[in-house]
């Protein structure tokens, strides 16, 4: 059994960071206290095998149970955070879809699973572009960490040598193209366009809690306490530094608090910068770790435009292709502002692609028997692509807490306020017209296209509110992840981007979160904490 | 109390149970085994109450349902699979704006519509003809034709009705089945 306060430092958060953060300090030998705010799930009691027409809504879900999780289906929605209990705002004009899962793992129990690198065209941005700023990190500084993050998630792909898509120490995949993706990937080539495998963590699983959490368990050094709610840290009225965290028991609402020497924040991009705006005091009275007003602001994330075209192949229709023309999938590598630049926007764009699967219905302009037998012909034969686009940060777009409202747990929510501007629009229009060029160059028959993005945090790549920076009047963190104002805190989440390009974020998480856990281990042998 | 006693209490035995012989209780009784037990759900044994549409609404419905997804290929039609009655339960559990979308849309049908002809009935419903666009039609009447074929389709497609008769028709089970997520507290 754990003894009361017998640790070194507090994780708040189980997810990517949070489970990056407790591997690498207790396997430094650092003593950890882990608190999450969900429960744990048990994979063996939790879930059982259902067929959809025995679910209460036929798969449609409880209507109005999740406004804002599109991803949520009735087999997996008890899996997300519930809206009710945890409300936020947002300008009635601004929709925001903010995606949560609470449980131990954080959303790796959902994730996708890419595992793309981030490059010095992202590290580097501004001085590309000359918009924003840049990381205080290259790819340099990282490349040793996605070397160690990579293998341990078991990341599979195909290294292309691109210095926009940095290769990994991944396993290869050299599994054939179905003969629709080599057309695909023929028509990008004649267009100067790369293409690549899906890059991602094998299995089915590849969470916190199977690949993380187990190892630092292990060591003796890690305690996990789920159900636990932080309200907001308790800073040292001498030194302004952290000495402890304030969180509810989820079921109960009793109060607790814990000491800490230091503390990893790293309850996801939006979460720890309420935790942190919460956690204003006398010292820190915009929030903790705050003197440069940069704490929320700089929101971004990923533009998706889902579908922004859907094609059929034509030698697939009816059944009659071979049996290699359709299958698999890939990625295609951001092409604009590489080699040179746009007139309509900076930064750049990838998509995801996939051969095979039918049509939706609600694309086809029929019902009744011709919906049918059409739907019947078109079997198989479907091509999609989806866009995922470079969102700039921009200091309007921002959180800032809503005293007006709380929590089920009394605690202040957020108002989330975030647009897209002109340069997301020119990107995603563009991206359709490209992609709509790659498929005809294919020979496939374009069913469907569209430039309109889904709405801000629907892409669950939120970023930026707590940004890393050299200079100390201008960010939160320093390259560390550590902050400029309390040395005894690190945010080792998606909050600490300094723009995202537009690859999958987990990765650069994982890769951030190991460096600031020996970085922070490092501080405590020294005693500099 | 006896310690012996008071010791069983607390283990939660009846007083007799140390007494028995090893060989008695290794083979459990009734009352200690759970085995699983066959159920049925509650839309395989009952037929799904209307308690939302009104009378001239639902029969606008049942027709729009013939409309979208007849009988073909030996599959069930949106009819036989109840896709009406579950539409009226699951607008009626809807927030609002679901909800006048569909009543001012089955409204618009009219009563007639229920008995008119195929001519009549597919000029009623030629909205459906229109090519797809992201933002969907910006007349309300076109929207909710939309929201009903889409709506229509997933809840027959979703029956039981019609995952029996995509089992008879291919080898293994029809429908959709994965991994439902219990609750957790």
């Amino acid at each position: 059994m754990a003894k009361k306060n017998d640790h070194d430092v507090v994780i708040i958060g189980s997810g990517a960071g949070g489970g990056m953060a407790a591997h690498t300090l207790t396997k430094l030998g650092v003593k950890c206290l882990m608190l999450e705010a969900g429960p744990m799930i048990d994979f063996e009691k939790d879930r059982t095998l259902a067929a959809v027409h025995d679910l209460p809504y036929r798969g449609f879900g409880r209507p109005g149970r999740f406004p804002h999780v599109t991803q949520a289906s009735e087999f997996d929605a008890n899996l997300w955070a519930d809206e009710q209990e945890n409300p936020y705002t947002y300008a009635k004009d601004e929709p925001y879809y903010w995606v949560r899962i609470r449980a131990v793992g954080g959303k790796t129990m959902r994730w996708g699973r890419a595992s793309w690198r981030l490059s010095d065209y992202e590290f580097a941005c501004k001085d590309h572009d000359g918009f924003g700023e840049n990381w205080p990190v290259r790819l340099a500084d990282l490349a040793p960490y996605y070397d160690r993050a990579e293998p341990m998630f078991s990341v599979s792909g195909r290294n292309e040598g691109l210095p926009q898509l940095p290769d990994g120490k991944i396993l290869i995949d050299d599994s054939n193209d179905s003969l629709s993706v080599q057309r695909f990937v023929a028509s990008c080539k004649a267009m100067g366009i790369h293409t690549t495998k899906p890059r991602r963590a094998s299995g089915t699983l590849a969470a916190s809690t199977n690949v993380l959490l187990p190892g630092a368990l292990a060591t003796g050094k890690l305690t996990v306490v789920p159900n636990a709610v932080v309200r907001s840290l308790s800073v040292d009225a001498n030194t302004g530094r952290v000495n402890g965290v304030h969180f509810v028991d989820r079921r109960s609402k009793r109060d607790f608090h814990v000491k800490a020497r230091a503390v990893v924040l790293s309850a996801s991009t939006l979460e720890s910068t309420r935790i942190l705006l919460n956690s204003a005091s006398r010292q820190h009275p915009n929030g903790l770790g705050n003197s440069s007003g940069a704490l929320g602001h700089y929101l971004f994330d990923q533009f998706y435009v889902k579908g922004v075209i859907t094609c059929t192949v034509p030698e697939a229709k009816g059944g009659k292709g071979p049996r290699n023309l359709m299958g698999g999938g890939g990625y295609v590598v951001r092409f604009r502002n590489v080699d040179k630049r746009e007139k309509n926007f900076i930064r750049g764009y990838t998509y995801d692609f996939g051969s095979g699967g039918t049509p939706s219905p609600r694309l086809l302009p029929l019902y009744g028997e011709p919906l049918m037998k059409e739907l019947e012909n078109l079997r198989g034969t479907g091509f999609s692509m989806t866009t995922m686009g470079e969102v700039l940060p921009r200091f309007e777009n921002h959180v800032r807490i809503n005293k007006d409202v709380k929590d089920h747990w009394g605690i202040p929510v957020l108002h989330i306020s975030q647009k897209y501007g002109a340069n997301e629009h020119a990107m995603a229009k563009d991206s359709m017209e490209q992609a709509e060029a790659m498929c005809r160059g294919a020979g496939f028959e374009v069913l469907a296209k569209h430039h309109q993005f889904v709405p801000p945090g629907e892409s669950i790549h939120e970023l930026g509110t707590c940004r890393m920076g050299s200079d100390p009047k201008k960010s939160v963190l320093n390259g560390f992840n550590q902050s400029h104002d309390v040395r005894n805190l690190y945010v080792v989440d998606g909050s600490s981007f300094v723009s995202g390009g537009a690859q999958n974020p987990t990765l650069t998480i994982l890769a951030l979160s190991m460096r600031a856990g020996e970085h922070l281990a490092e501080g405590l042998r020294k005693g500099e904490l | 109390m006896k310690r012996r006693t008071i010791i069983r209490s607390i283990a939660g035995l009846p007083a007799a149970a140390a007494a028995l012989p090893a060989q008695t209780t290794s083979a459990p009784s009734p009352t200690e085994q759970f085995p699983k037990l066959a159920l049925e759900g509650p839309d395989t044994v009952g037929d799904g109450a209307v308690r939302f549409f009104t009378k001239d609404q639902f029969a606008a419905l049942r027709k729009l349902c013939d409309l979208i997804l007849p009988a073909t290929g030996g599959r069930p039609s949106a009819n036989d699979t109840g896709a009406a009655e579950f539409l009226d339960f699951l607008v009626r559990e809807s927030p609002a704006p679901v909800q006048t979308l569909y009543r001012e849309g089955l409204d618009r049908l009219g009563a007639g519509f229920a008995a008119a002809g195929p001519a009549q009935a597919e000029a009623a419903i030629a909205p459906l003809k229109a090519a797809w666009t992201y933002a969907g039609p910006s007349d309300p009447f076109a929207r909710f034709l939309q929201q009903a074929k889409s709506d229509i389709l997933q809840a027959a497609m979703s029956s039981r009705e019609y995952a029996e008769a995509a089992s008879r028709g291919r080898r293994g089970a029809g429908g959709l089945t994965n991994y439902f997520w219990r609750a957790v507290d």
